[in-house]
């Protein structure tokens, strides 16, 4: 395996919808409270992580409220905002992304993602088929765009129709906030290359990815551009690689058949290839082996939790190895989550960190410490 | 208060009769969060502050701090973003209610109810929501909003029908003109119970039939008394119509003083700097808004700065206006002046007032000293200490 130099860009995770020590399993959930979310960020920000994905969704609290009242209470983490463009319009969403940066002192991101969930799109107002969301994203992230450079913008879509846009504030980050996105169709992938710069894909094995980040990386070439890649997995890191197995599948060891069918009728109500894509990595199987779809690569999660549903399971080193294994595909920032998410940033900032060469303030390695008898001698 | 007349104010009692009750009652006061940036003199290039973050958070401290009720947080295309002020100032103050300005046109509903929701949960139930529905056509068509004045009206009547009842816990579907949802609802609730209270600002017809509707209490710029009088009077009308009761607000800027005279050299090295031609200019820009409130504040001056010419109540100065769209009218004079003419408002039903002043930190600690005892508020940082120090000091000179 090819060493990458440096380390990697990692991201942990703001459980908006709730925390849970297993999945499917309602006696170990954990309060749906902002106190909460905001001990899981300070941790993230205590160890060491780069930044935090706060999703969106219906059952979660609002990811811009939660990133802005995050701000104040971190300090270096970034905070990566998820926004569906077609609830709100994009000179809001500028004015937002600048003011989150200047009170964030520039750390302000964005995740764009169209949405995929029918019935909360309809209840949102939203009654857009899977391609025309899309359309409407192209429209919106150019007028976005375009306001946050400073331009003037007039724009006559077929969705967006701005004239005389302007934007006052020029965010802290030039040109601005560096936009992330997440989409897996042809037509998501077309608008990525058009506008982003940095394309989210939940974690697929390694074949399945490289082909699609093949795509991105081709159409955006075809725009004159270049995007730089992220990948989305929950990680279960223990020191021997049989703990973590036994983490890892203990996660849904205590779920119901009411929690599986649950799971599978939000995952069937999402109209989106890239859950098509996780989807079939489990195929609704719960055998051991069909889980484990790479060495260290488990699709159990999946089964009870629609989005994001595989996880890198294994040693310190397993895990690394696996994580450089994206690496050589170009895949530069890592989003990462565990259940329950404050013990589990612990466990991988303190295991997985070192062997990545990442430092963590938490965890200073025993040999950069000062050692008490040299620190004698010296006086 | 010794000398002090009577108050009283009306209100509706169950049976939807008008009566007198007592006035003495503190209102509430909030104060403001300048979010185009603060500035200690208007038409000038002295003294301007930037509009960022650290600012705005000492501002918003001191007013908690100060015991502030509140403060309203605007919202415009030059402004910094409300939401996400609000949000952040929240999280550093402890008692503070935030008054969040909300421009329908420009969000879903229901995106809103979970900000909303969000935000009170984080607050513990510090949320108050003001509806904006106006402001300039060409400002909402940069915001990709093309939407005639009326029609403005007829969309937030819209949206603050799904608005309302998704959060109050109810599943939503309307097939409006303008918002169209099926099984719209919230998945968690606010603290406040059904939602945070509504606040309100729109003069024209359409506005009132919209507060009239919807909204818990209704915020005029401070006009002159006879004005606001007219007015209230034909919002209570109007919401007695619909069966509800709305509560009243007054938006003013105010420099108060120790004396009477210091207050208005106050006011006029305020628009001193200002020369003619900015005062013109800012005259036919604010003239072009389609706002019927901001045609009423217009109305109040010419350009002249002439102290006597913006005089246009008793303590009541337009000066502002010459400069600053939206609420363009001060209260200017001495601690019991000012309490007068708050009080003539409260006898009018207004049981809040938004006050601001530039520069907006250190007018806040003007006004908390000076106003709050007169109105029977509580400076919450107002100490015996000094005398305590004094004694010391005058017993160490002894020794």
């Amino acid at each position: 395996m090819t060493k990458i130099a440096g380390a990697p860009e990692l991201f942990w995770f703001v459980p908006t919808s709730g925390d849970s020590r297993f999945l499917g399993h309602p006696e170990s959930a954990r309060q749906k409270d902002f106190g909460y979310l905001a001990e899981v960020a300070r941790t993230a920000d205590a160890v060491g992580f780069d930044g935090v994905l706060i999703p969106t969704g219906w059952g979660g609290l609002d990811a811009f409220t939660v990133a802005a009242a995050l701000a104040p209470q971190t300090k270096r983490l970034k905070l990566l905002t998820a926004i569906r463009p077609g609830l709100v319009s994009p000179s809001a969403a500028a004015r937002f992304i600048t003011t989150l940066d200047d009170i964030s002192g520039g750390r302000a991101l964005f995740n764009i993602v169209t949405g995929d969930r029918v019935n909360e799109l309809q209840g949102d107002g939203l009654s857009l088929s899977h391609d025309d969301r899309y359309d409407l994203t192209d429209e919106w992230l150019t007028v976005f765009r375009g306001l946050l450079q400073g331009d003037e913008v007039n724009y006559e879509g077929r969705y967006v129709k701005v004239r005389g846009g302007r934007h006052p504030f020029r965010p802290v980050q030039k040109p601005y906030p560096p936009i992330y996105f997440g989409g897996s169709s042809e037509k998501a992938i077309a608008v990525a290359a058009k506008h982003v710069d940095v394309y989210l894909s939940w974690g697929e094995p390694v074949e399945q990815l490289k082909a699609k980040l093949e795509a991105v990386r081709e159409a955006a070439a075809r725009e004159g551009r270049t995007i730089r890649l992220g990948a989305r997995f929950h990680v279960v890191v223990r020191r021997t690689e049989e703990e973590a197995w036994q983490a890892a599948e203990e996660l849904i060891a205590h779920a119901d058949e009411t929690a599986f069918a649950a799971a599978r009728a939000v995952a069937e109500g999402r109209e989106s290839v890239g859950q098509q894509r996780m989807t079939a990595l489990h195929g609704g199987s719960r055998r051991r082996e069909q889980l484990r779809i790479a060495p260290h690569l488990w699709a159990g999660i999946g089964l009870l939790r629609s989005g994001a549903g595989t996880a890198l399971v294994g040693s310190p080193d397993q895990v690394a190895a696996a994580i450089e294994e994206y690496r050589s595909l170009g895949v530069e920032t890592f989003v990462l989550s565990g259940y329950p998410h404050i013990e589990e940033a612990l466990y991988t900032a303190e295991l997985l960190f070192p062997v990545l060469g990442k430092a963590s303030p938490a965890f200073t390695p025993r040999a950069a410490q000062p050692q008490p008898v040299q620190a004698a001698a010296a006086q | 208060m010794e000398g002090r007349p009577p108050v009283f104010a009306f209100r509706w009692n169950k049976w939807r009769r008008l009566v007198q009750v007592s006035a003495s009652t503190a209102p509430s006061i909030l104060w403001f969060i300048p979010c185009n940036g603060d500035r200690r003199y208007l038409g000038s290039n002295r003294g301007n502050r930037a509009p960022n973050y650290r600012h705005f958070s000492t501002i918003a401290r001191a007013a908690d701090t100060l015991g502030y009720d509140g403060v309203l947080v605007p919202i415009g295309s030059h402004n910094r973003d409300p939401w996400a002020l609000a949000t952040a100032l929240s999280t550093e103050t402890e008692r503070l209610k935030f008054l969040i300005a909300v421009r329908p046109s420009v969000l879903s509903p229901t995106l809103a109810a979970r900000q909303v929701a969000t935000l009170d949960r984080i607050s513990g139930g510090r949320v108050l929501v003001n509806i904006v529905a106006g402001g300039s056509s060409s400002e909402l068509a940069g915001d990709g909003v093309h939407l005639e004045h009326d029609e403005r009206y007829a969309h937030a009547d819209e949206w603050l029908t799904v608005y309302r009842r998704v959060l109050s816990g109810e599943t939503v579907d309307l097939d409006g003109q303008y918002v169209k949802v099926k099984g719209a609802k919230l998945e968690y609730e606010p603290v406040q119970s059904p939602h945070p209270p509504i606040y309100f600002g729109g003069s024209s017809p359409a506005g009132i039939r919209t507060a009239a509707k919807h909204v818990d209490l209704y915020l005029t710029w401070g006009e002159p008394l006879e004005q606001v009088a007219a007015k209230f009077a034909e919002v209570r009308e109007a919401a007695a119509a619909e069966g509800r009761q709305i509560r009243f607000g007054v938006r003013l800027h105010v420099i108060v003083r120790e004396t009477e005279e210091e207050a208005w050299e106050v006011a006029d090295r305020l628009i001193r700097d200002a020369d003619p031609a900015l005062l013109e200019e800012a005259r036919r820009r604010l003239a072009q808004s389609d706002s019927v409130g901001q045609q009423r504040m217009l109305a109040l001056h010419g350009t002249s700065k002439d102290r006597e010419s913006l005089l246009v109540g008793p303590h009541l100065w337009a000066g502002i206006g010459l400069l600053r769209g939206g609420a363009g009218t001060a209260v200017v004079g001495n601690p019991q002046q000012v309490a007068e003419t708050l009080r003539a408002y409260q006898a009018l039903g207004a049981d809040t007032f938004v006050l601001s002043g530039y520069p907006h930190l250190e007018e806040a600690y003007n006004v908390a000293e000076l106003l709050f005892p007169v109105l029977g508020k509580e400076n919450r940082l107002a100490s015996d200490l000094p005398h305590a120090w004094e004694a010391a000091l005058a017993g160490s000179f002894a020794r």
